[in-house]
Order: structure tokens, then sequence, then C-alpha cells
């Protein structure tokens, strides 16, 4: 303050009257010490103005003006031309008096400032001109006495940027001049960030001067561009959800106060919004910011030294790194582009159901839909699904899509940046994440309709790329290192939970290649933890499956295209033997994970299942990505690799290049590598059933690997039942066979006996209403000889439709629809109704278990009653996750 | 050094990988259709298909139903016009019980094909058509129904010869269209049925052929009927002038019992097909009341043809027979007034009259003969024929609205015996049961009409 007095005195444009201004006690103290008169607020000293006094200058405490700042603002507000009602001075940094600050201050509609100086501009007199602004810096503004009065001086709720620009708002309405003249020069300390107080001062000014019209439109998208901002700052490394949520709070509280602001603010207005409107930027200035931020964080993830700024924008868009970048993208954007369309209907993938509430409360102590039902939990993935559905704004079409199309975009990302680690250029890096997602394996993985392991691959580099990043500084930093890999190690999980200790064993492998190095080491440690991590965010699924069921389901086999081993051997052979010690260590260990990959995909005669030949795939995906961007690496190494090592090089690329172009399989048919939905088409007919079709089921008879999901035998023929006309994702599995699952056996033996031939009738208890064959069985000559199986003509697939009466899930009454994995109508009935699901006491009230289904009080809801410990489970498991992503973000300030 | 040992790690295990074994391949299906009982007919079957039913105004048909436990009934008699509901009548026995159901209740629109439905067994039916009964009669034609839908049927015995009509009915009760091949061979060799190959037959519908239109003047005519795609039920039906004899498709089989052979007055040859692509070497055993003479004939079939073989010579009176065969081949017992010489050509001038029926493949402890004592004003007798070597204590429980007491036979070993029941009993049928197996049939006798009528063997 006394530099400032000081440099105030000094002026060559002496002051008639220097007041220090406010500061309370403190205030008062310095201003006696100074030797200056004091007030306590402008309000007091406009009072005690004498009337010959044309103008007021006022500067900031901290502020120190240049000698001659007075005079040109004097001169140039008072020029006829100019005349201006309040003149502002051109700010420069105290510390470094070079470089500028502001040179006037434009806003937005929403009163946010810009000043369109970048960070540590040097100060050429590009911008020196005396010009019209918004406002002007409120560290130096001459403001003309009269006008001062009128506005009754600036608004000392406000902080100092939001006071300044709502004084000169303020003076617009009243058909003031604002303008800047930078030959006015003022130092400024700098100042870090802005607190929310200005963002609550913004929205104050607003609603002072906007008319009624404009506030109608401003405030609701100011709100909105908030929230916004405030969920997407954290992956930037920012916090803005409690400064908005203070900021409105603020005004909520304040609002009476503005409104008489307002009132007085716009009492004796000359002009309107649109004289406001003419000095303001168009958009948003925050979300500009939040663009430029998320450009810039992106470009940080990217390899090569130099940051996104306009003039490299165009230099880095030639780049090779962009190009392929551009080119993944795209491949992707063709990849998956059907899956937009929602999951195919085919093996284990079936669209999502409707609500990703209901997914994800059945698989959180719901009711398990698959088959007849049961309360056994449905895969994390389930869990996962449900989520990203429910994020989606509900829609299970725009869910597959994103989870689909989302994971090979993080797929491909991933291994730039897990390769970046051993300075693998971004071509390299893009080549082996197509390699990844679309290689042999992820093709495997992906015509297996592997669909939570399709996710998991595009998640798995990232779970060992978190641990091998370079080590934090700081503790916390590493507590949200930690974090970071316990939520990533979650999402793996819950995605493929036989991938969860994946990351932890490849990273201790290569700890074992590189025992000298602490890198490793450090990471294979910090996997570990985020694979302890992770576990909670399985509950409840972990806490109450069978693991070995679920490991051993199915058979383990998986038999790779041979060209292609041979392909993946060539480019290992030749990166070992052409590599840099360094990245031929690298490409080793790739091989092995790549090698170990297939071995435990191949182990169904030693028990492991189908989860395990998905792992083991796509452990093999992770292993030959590794080894693809070190063979693709190796030959843009031309000052290393030379000679005869270049010629193997070479050799290395052709045949790492042999598996990334084998991702054409995938690009063509836009499906991912799924297969093509055969059962939807083979389905859609029953959608146009009389009644209500939903309630009824479809058994669906066919060569195993042509029905969808896990089938059952009756004397070596699979069968399997789906409900109609369109079966969700929740319904691939089928339970441990129950009452009702032998008592549909034992119908289908006595069809097959020869002993029933009312094939309908006997099957409508099931609710099962038609019968569709999806490849050759027996059983079609046993339902051509039933009596009451009538064969639809012109479908695809042989199907018959019963003629028995009841093929529904619920019955009788009418009016039933089905609700999430229950039922419900408008009004509720009376007397009791059948569930054709298997016997469970929580389905409803006055239950009781008739034959192997279940009888309850006709009510206008029936569905199963969650079994509450597991919902609060999956309650925890998600908290749990959102605490370590908070974590990390938090983690992310301390790099 | 270490690129090497990596190297070596990853040729290692990758090698461990490719020398794991393959899974066995998943189970197959251990069926290839709807089990098909080598019977066509036992009572633990719980539909019964009639596919030569019929009722206008000169015919009645009679619907002859057995049950042994208390059962829902319904029987369903399809319309030959597309999209026209079936007819049908339901109802329900609460315990033993036999009831002649009289088509022409139901309806009267000719050939009405139906079918019966059981919840419960053992359960039977037979079916009879007759004409002119009230006036003593002159046609009586039927024999049991079936309860199994093979792909594959054989009916043996038909003809085209000179004073003979043969037609083959095709039932198709199932809602499924079929499509079948009928094949025929005959004295001659195979028969070219050209007409009858891939022939369309209409769920819940029929197809009633006339074969003399197709082949003439076929002594011995022998149908294979294929169902390519759906399941048809078949019989024949061979007419003479005044009678008509019927029976159902049969199956293959080694050894094929006959109870009833010869009827009084009738003149009766046994029809053997052999399918199969070698001789069969066919030994005949006759079995009268009185008398036993094993191995009586032995023919030789020749492969892909039928044989017909007169056995009235064998023995005298009534008797019954058992057909033993090297290979499977299907039978039947046809009877007839007229006389053939040697050359298989007609002799005399009888009534004509005309009946014939297909064999029990396997003897049983239990029989259910639906129909005996049903038809008013005609003859019924029960035949049984004994073929073990040992005297057994046949019971003859009837069958009828109310519960009857039941009669006892002993049969000697190798012995048939002959019950003549009497008219006007309120029975309606016959549970046959014996300590041995046994087989059993019926016959029934009206004016110039007759007809042989197989049991329904009870499986334990």
């Amino acid at each position: 303050m006394p530099a400032t007095l000081s440099a105030v005195s000094r002026q060559a444009y002496g002051a008639a009257r220097i007041v220090m201004v406010g500061g309370d006690r403190e205030g008062r103290k310095a201003a006696d010490g100074a030797g200056t008169e004091w007030m306590s607020s402008v309000g007091a000293l406009l009072s005690s103005l004498d009337p010959a006094i044309t103008h007021v200058w006022i500067v900031h405490g901290g502020a120190e003006p240049r000698p001659d700042a007075l005079e040109a603002l004097l001169v140039e507000a008072e020029r006829e031309d100019v005349a201006a009602g309040i003149a502002g001075s051109k700010l420069l940094y105290l510390d470094h008096p070079d470089r500028l600050v502001s040179v006037g201050v434009a806003t937005d509609v929403f009163g946010a400032p810009y000043t369109g100086i970048d960070d540590g501009e040097v100060d050429h007199g590009q911008y020196d001109v005396v010009r019209d602004v918004a406002a002007v810096g409120g560290a130096s503004m001459l403001v003309r006495r009269d006008l001062l009065r009128g506005l009754r001086g600036p608004d000392p709720l406000l902080p100092p940027t939001a006071a300044s620009i709502d004084l000169c708002q303020r003076a617009r309405l009243r058909g003031a001049r604002v303008v800047v003249v930078p030959s006015s020069e003022v130092l400024v300390p700098e100042v870090v960030g802005s607190d929310w107080r200005e963002d609550a001062g913004e929205i104050r000014a607003m609603v002072k001067v906007y008319s009624p019209l404009t506030l109608g439109w401003v405030l609701p998208i100011r709100f909105l561009v908030g929230l916004l901002e405030a969920v997407a700052a954290p992956f930037l490394g920012r916090w803005t959800l409690w400064g908005w949520l203070k900021a409105w709070g603020w005004n909520l509280t304040r609002l009476p106060s503005t409104l008489r602001a307002r009132a007085a603010a716009r009492t004796n207005r000359v002009a309107g919004d649109e004289e406001l409107f003419r000095f303001q930027l168009r958009g948003s200035t925050d979300l500009r910011r939040l663009g430029s931020d998320t450009g810039a964080a992106l470009r940080e993830r990217l390899p090569g030294d130099d940051r996104l700024s306009l003039t490299e924008i165009g230099r880095e868009l030639r780049q090779p790194a962009f190009v392929v970048g551009a080119a993944a993208v795209g491949f992707v954007a063709v990849a998956t582009r059907t899956l937009w369309n929602g999951f195919p209907a085919v093996g284990y993938s079936l669209p999502l159901p409707p609500s990703g509430l209901d997914l994800a409360g059945a698989y959180a102590g719901g009711w398990n839909p698959g088959g007849f039902g049961s309360t056994e939990p449905l895969e994390p993935f389930a869990a996962l699904a449900g989520m990203a559905q429910t994020i989606m704004f509900g829609s299970p079409r725009l869910a597959a899509g994103v989870l689909i199309g989302g994971a090979f975009l993080a797929g491909i990302w991933g291994a730039v940046r897990l390769l970046r680690t051993w300075g693998v250029n971004a071509v390299s890096g893009t080549m082996a994440g197509l390699a990844l997602m679309a290689g042999p394996a992820g093709r495997a993985i992906a015509e297996g309709t592997g669909l939570g392991t399709m996710v998991a691959l595009g998640i798995l580099p990232w779970a060992l790329r978190i641990p091998l990043s370079r080590a934090p500084r700081h503790r916390s930093g590493w507590i949200g290192r930690v974090a970071a890999a316990g939520w990533v190690s979650g999402l793996l999980a819950l995605a493929a939970p036989a991938l969860l200790l994946v990351p932890v064993a490849a990273l201790s492998g290569l700890a074992l290649i590189t025992p000298r190095e602490p890198g490793p080491w450090r990471a294979a440690g910090v996997s570990g933890l985020g694979a302890l991590l992770a576990l909670p965010i399985l509950l409840p699924w972990v806490a109450v499956t069978d693991l070995r069921s679920y490991l051993s389901a199915g058979d383990a086999f998986w038999d790779p295209g041979w060209l292609l081993v041979v392909a993946a051997l060539a480019a290992l052979v030749c990166a070992l033997v052409a590599a840099p010690a360094r990245l031929s260590q690298i490409a080793g260990w790739g091989g092995v994970i790549a090698a170990v990959g297939v071995l435990v995909a191949r182990t169904a005669e030693i028990g492991p299942g189908r989860h395990v030949e998905l792992a083991g795939t796509a452990v093999t995906a992770l292993g030959t990505t590794i080894v693809c961007g070190v063979a693709l690496e190796v030959i843009t190494q031309v000052r290393l690799v030379t000679g005869w090592r270049r010629v193997v090089a070479g050799i290395g690329v052709v045949g790492a290049m042999a598996l990334v172009t084998s991702a054409v399989l995938v690009f063509l048919p836009g499906r991912a590598g799924l297969p093509n939905d055969r059962l939807s088409e083979a389905l859609r007919f029953t959608a146009a059933a009389d009644g209500k079709p939903a309630l009824s089921r479809v058994l669906l008879i066919g060569p195993p690997d042509t029905l969808p999901g896990e089938s059952r035998l009756v004397d070596g023929a699979a069968y399997r039942v789906l409900s109609a006309p369109s079966p969700a994702l929740w319904e691939v599995g089928l339970p441990e066979s129950a009452a009702v699952d032998e008592a549909l056996t034992d119908t289908l033996e006595d069809l097959i006996a020869g002993e029933s031939f009312r094939g309908g009738e006997a099957l409508a208890p099931f609710g099962i209403r038609w019968v569709i064959f999806t490849g050759d069985s027996p059983f079609q000559a046993v339902f051509a000889s039933q009596l009451d199986l009538v064969p639809l003509q012109g479908l695809r697939s042989p199907t018959y439709a019963s003629d028995a009466e009841g093929a529904r899930r619920i019955r009788p009454g009418t009016g039933w629809q089905v609700d999430g994995t229950g039922f419900a109508r408008a009004a509720p009935g009376t007397g009791r109704v059948f569930i054709a699901d298997t016997a469970n006491s929580r389905w409803g009230t006055e239950w009781e278990a008739v034959s192997w289904g279940n009888e309850v009080s006709a009510a206008a809801i029936v569905g199963f009653e969650p079994i509450q410990i597991r919902r609060t489970l999956g309650i925890v498991a998600l908290v749990f996750f959102v605490g370590l992503l908070g974590t990390s973000i938090w983690g992310r300030r301390f790099r | 050094m270490r690129r090497l040992l990596l190297l070596a790690i990853a040729v290692v295990t990758g090698l461990a990988a490719v020398s794991l074994p393959r899974p066995e391949a998943a189970e197959s299906p251990s069926f290839t259709g709807p089990a098909v009982v080598a019977e066509e007919a036992t009572a633990s079957g719980t539909v019964w298909y009639c596919p030569w039913l019929a009722a206008d105004g000169t015919r009645d048909g009679w619907l002859m139903l057995a049950a042994t436990s208390p059962t829902d009934v319904e029987i369903t008699m399809p319309n030959e016009v597309p999209n026209v509901e079936p007819t049908q009548q339901a109802f329900a026995y609460g315990g033993p019980t036999a009831e002649p159901i009289e088509v022409g209740s139901l309806v009267r629109r000719g050939p009405s094909p139906a079918y019966v439905e059981f919840t419960a067994g053992p359960a039977a039916v037979s079916a009879v058509v007759t004409e002119d009964l009230a006036s003593g009669s002159t046609l009586v034609a039927g024999d049991r129904c079936n309860s199994s839908v093979p792909k594959l049927w054989h009916l043996p015995g038909g003809t085209t010869r000179e004073g003979r009509q043969s037609t083959l009915r095709l039932f198709n009760p199932f809602p499924d269209q079929a499509k079948v091949t009928v094949t025929g061979t005959s004295e001659f060799g195979a028969v070219g049925l050209v007409d009858l190959a891939a022939l369309d037959v209409p769920g819940r519908s029929w197809l009633t052929v006339d074969l003399n239109r197709l082949v003439s003047l076929i002594e011995t005519l022998s149908l294979t009927i294929t169902a390519d795609q759906g399941v048809v039920i078949p019989s024949m039906v061979v007419a003479s002038a005044v009678d008509e004899a019927t029976w159902p498709g049969t199956g293959l089989g080694t050894t094929w019992e006959f109870p009833v052979v010869r009827q009084t007055g009738l003149n009766p040859r046994v029809v053997v097909s052999n399918p199969g692509a070698v001789e069969v070497t066919v030994e005949i055993d006759v079995y009268s009341q009185e008398d036993f003479v094993g191995g009586a004939r032995v023919v030789t079939v020749p492969p892909g043809s039928p044989m017909s073989i007169p056995v009235g010579d064998l023995i005298g009176g009534p008797f019954g027979l058992r057909l033993r065969a090297s290979d499977p081949v299907s039978a039947v017992v046809i009877a007839e007034d007229i006389s053939t010489g040697e050359d298989g050509a007609a002799v005399g001038d009888a009534t004509d009259r005309i009946a014939g029926t297909v064999g029990a493949g396997v003897p049983q402890l239990r029989w259910l003969l639906p129909g005996p004592g049903s038809l008013p004003t005609a003859a019924s007798a029960l035949w049984v024929l004994n073929s073990g070597s040992e005297r057994v204590t046949v019971t003859l429980q009837p069958l009828g609205i109310d519960t009857l007491e039941p009669d006892k036979v002993v049969l000697r070993p190798r012995r048939i015996a002959r019950i003549v029941l009497p008219q006007g009993d309120d029975v309606y049928g016959y549970e046959v049961s014996a300590p041995q197996p046994i087989s059993a049939a019926w016959t029934v006798e009206s004016g110039d009409g007759v007809a042989f009528i197989a049991g329904i063997g009870v499986e334990e």
C-alpha cells in the first residue's frame, strides 16, 4: 500500500486529494502511517468531494501507476472525440513490467471476463490504441465524478474484477463510454486464479443490468455452463463444483440486495442490453477455456514436446502422429458403426435392456432373468453396462456404441501411452493399438462375443500404463496414483473379472526381466495395490459368486490362425534381434505375455472355461501389441539400427503389419468384430403377435454354437429359453438347474419319447409360446409331430407357434406388462397370479410355491424384492469407485 | 543372452500351448426324432390315430375306446376344408372303461380320420367301419389304431388284382404340412409310383390315393411311406365287392405273432415284405386249438419284394401263427372267401368277404382289446395265442360302462384259444392278461362282413 500511495503521489498530474478508502481498521492504520486521508467507503468519499473535482481515479491497493498514468487517462478521457465516462489503464505485471496483464477487458454475455492476452505475452505496444471496451481493469480506472455519483460507486459486495465489470456495465446503461487508454500504464501484482466470489459477482452483475428477457435465457445457460464445467473440469485436474454451488448459493441469499441494486442501476438508463452486447464476445469464455484446457490436456498425452497452441496447430496436424491418430479415430468410427444400433443378438451378446438402472439393479441383488430366473448374481459387466446406459440417458443403443467404440478408442490410445513409456512413437503405438483391439486376438474375443472382455481390452493398457507412469514426488501424489490404479483395475475387473490380476502379473514379469530398474517393481506394487482396491468394486458379485464355476464354465480352447501366429513370431524374433537392448527386452516381455496368453486360452483339458479363454486371448492381444509396437518402432531408429539389423527389423515390420492390417476384417463389417446378428430377425415376428408377446417366452433349439449364450442339453440336444420379442443382455447366462428346468427337461423328454403329442400345451405352463430352430436338431422331427404347434411359414428359421392357451409368464389376468424383471399393470387385480419363473419367496406378498413356480397376490406391481445386503454392497462398491476416482483426480495435482 | 532367454521362454510356452489337446466335441443328440416303438401301438400311448374312419349316409364308423384307469378323453376329427375348426368331443372316464363311440353321432361327412387323446393310461383305441349294420351288415372293416409316429412306415398286403380295390389313406393330424414319398414293390419287383413321390399332405388333413388307378393288376403290392417333412399315419384299405379290410401301417420285425389267421370259411395267407438288400428266410409256426406245427412252412423272400404265402393248407380249423424271419420284415395276415389255387388265381364262387390285420411283434403279459361285443348284431370272438412252452391261465376282464367280473381260461402251451363272446352283455372291450407272455386279437363278423382286429399290448 505504501508503494501505491507513493506512486499516486508522484503523478505528473497532481491529484486534488488522495484518499485511502476501505480496509477497515487496518486500512485506517495504514493510511495514518502514510499520512494519508482515509475514508470508510466510496459513498462517503463521493459525498465529501468538492463539486470542482471532475474525475475520480480509483487505484487498487498494490498497484503502482507509472508517473504519467493519471495524466494520460485524463488527457484521453477528456478528448472531445472520446469523452469517456470511464477510462482504464493498461495493466502490466509488477514483477515483469514488459508483460501484459490486460489492455481493457471484453466479457461474454454471462459477464465472464476475457483479456485476449496469452500467458506471458510481452508488451510490444501491439494493443496501444484508445478504444471502447466492455470493461477496464479495476486496478486503475478514471471515472467522471458525476457519473460515479450517479452510479453510487462500485458495488461493495463484489470482488475487484467483477466490481469493475459491474461498474462499467452500469455506466454503459447510463450512456457513458468506457475506454482503455494504453498510454496509461499501471503495474499490478500477479493474481493466481480466481475464486468463486468472482463467479458470484459476475452473476450479480448480470442480474443488475440485463433486461428480464435477456435474463430469461442467460441465467439458465450460465447455470448449465457452470454445471458442465463442474462435470468436465475434474478430468482436467480442476474442481469447480463447490465453487459453482457457492456462487449460485451466494446470489440466492443476496437476491433482495441484488434486486434493489438492479432497480437502481436500471433507473434512468439511456441504453439497453444491445449496447452491452456491442462490446461482448460471442459464446462463453468458460466453455472456450474448457475446450482449450481439454485440447491442451489431450495434447499433453500425445507424444512430442510441443504443446497445443494456435501457431503449432497447423504443423501438428501435418505430423504423422496426428494423421495416424485421426485415421485411428476414423477406423474406430467405421469399425463400430453398426453397434450404435445396439449390441447384436448373437452368441453371448444380446441387446441391453430398456433401462440401465434395471440392469444395474438386477446385478445388485435383483432378479437374474436368465432362463427361468434365479438369484445368482449377474456378471459384473452387467453393472458396468447398466451404469454406462444410465449415464447415456438410458439409451441401450448409445450405451452399446459408447462402450465398444469407447473401448476401441481407449485401447488404441492406451497402447500409445503404454508404449510411449519406452519411447515408442505415436505412429507405431497407434498401429499397435489397432493390433490390440482388432488384431487376431482382439477379433477372437469379438467372435466369441466376449463383450465384457472387449471393453476390458480397451482398459488393459491403462491398467499397465498408470502404475508405470513417472513416480510422483509427494505422498499425496502416490495416494492418487494408487487410487487411479484401483479404479482402473476395478473397471477392468467389472468388464472381465478374470483379467484382474493380469496387470500385476505382467508388471511383475517386466520387473523380473529388468531387475535393476526400480520402475517396474514399483509399478508391480502399485498394480497389486490397485488390484486389491478393485476387489470392493466387484461387490456384491465377488462375495456371492462361485468363482470356480465362473472360471470353469465352458471350454477354454482358442485356436488362433496359425498364419498370423507365424507373423507375430516373426515380429517378435526380429524385434528381439534387431532392437536396441531396452526395446529388445520390452519385445521379449511382450512375446512372453502373448505366449502365456495363448497357453492360458487353451487349457480346457485341465478345467478352465470360456472366461479364462477370453482372458487368455486378451493377454495375448496385449503381448502382441507390445511386440508390434516395438517391431514398428525399431525401423524408425535410423541411427541405432543399421546394417543387417535394419534388414531384420524390416522383416519384423512385415510381420507386425500383417497383424495390424488384419484389422481390416473388423473395419469392413462395422461390428467391431462381433458376428452378425442372428437372432433378432428370427424373433422379430413375435413382436407382432397377438396379446402381449413380451409376457411369453421362446424355446430356442439348435446346435449349441447357434444358440445365444449358454444352453442346456436334453438327450444331447441343446436348447434354451429366452423372453420375447427381444431378449436382453441379462438373459445370456443360465443359472444352476432348478426344479423348473428339470420340469422342462422332463417335458422335452416326454416329447422325445413320444409320450406326449401336445407340445404346445406341455410348454405353455413355462410361458413358452414359440419354438424356433436356430439350426439342425432332431427336435425338429419331434415338434413336427405335435398336434398343437403350428408351423409358421415365411420365416427363415423353422418356427412353431403354440395353439395352447395361457403361454405367459404371468397368469391369469389381463393388462400385465413387463416392468424390468417383474410385471406391472394399471390397477391391482384380485385373487392370485402364477409367475412361471423359478420359485422364490421374494416374488411378492403372500407368496406360495406352486409346483416349480410362484403364486402371489395380484398386486398392481409384481416384482422380485431385491436382496438388500447385495443392494447395499452394490452401492458401497459404487461409492468406493467414485471415491477412488475422486482421490485419483485430487492426487493428480501432486504429480 | 537375455534376448535368447526371453525368446526361449516365449517359444517353450507357445509350444506348451500347442501341445494342449482340443476338448472333446460336445455331446451329440442321442435321438433322431420322437421315439418310435417297435409295436407302433402300445397301450402306454396317449394319442391314437385312426386314419380309415368314415361316416356318411350308408356307412358308420366306430371308435372303440378302452382305458384301465381314470382319464380325460378328447376325440378330434380334423376337417378336410382348410381353416375349418375340427370336430371335437371331450369327456372323462372315472375308472376302467370301454365304450364304442359312433362317429356318425359327431360328423357325417364321409372319410373322417380321427385321433383320440388320453391324459392317462393304459388306454387303447380301435376303429371299425360298418355298412348297413342294423340290417345285418354287408361290410365290417377295422383294426387297431396307431399311437406311434415314425417317419418310415411299411404297408404290405395291398393288391390291385381283378375284383380288389386298394386305397391308401395318408392322415396328417399335425399342423405342419407333410411331404412324403411312397414307394412300392410287387411280385415283379419295384413298382413305379411316380405320382406318389414328394406328395404333399396338408396339415390337419388327409390324402386318399386310389392305388388301382396308379398300378393295376398287381397281385401283391407292398408300400413304403417315408416322411421327408412332417409326419403322416397311413393305412391300407382293400375292398372286395361286398366287404373291406383295413390295417394300419406297421414296422419291421423278425418275429410276428398273429393270434387270428383263419376265421371259419376264410382262406388265409400271410404277406411278407422284405425291404432289405438280402434274402430273408421266413419260417411259419402254426397254432390251433388242438395242435401245433412248428416250421410248418419255410420260404425265402427275395430282397425288395413282397411274397404272399398261402397258409390255409397248413392246419385245419381256426388257427393262429408265428412268423420268424432271418432279417426284419413286415407282415400282414389277409383272409378272404375266395380260394386261390397254386398259381394264386381265384377259384370257386364264395361270398367275397375279406379281413386283414397286422401282427404283434412282442408277446405281452397284458393286452387291451377295445371293441369286442360293441357292435350290435355282430358276433365277436377273442383270440389268444400262447406261443410259449407253458400252460397259462388267461384272465379275461370284460370292460364296459359298469364294473364286470373277469373270466379265466386255461390255455395249453403252443395253442390258441378262441372265445366266442355273447351279444348284448354291456361288454365293450376286454383286458386280457396272463402270467406268461401271450398275444391277443379279436374278430367281428356280421352278415357279409368280417374283420380281424389286433390287440394292443400293455408294456409293463
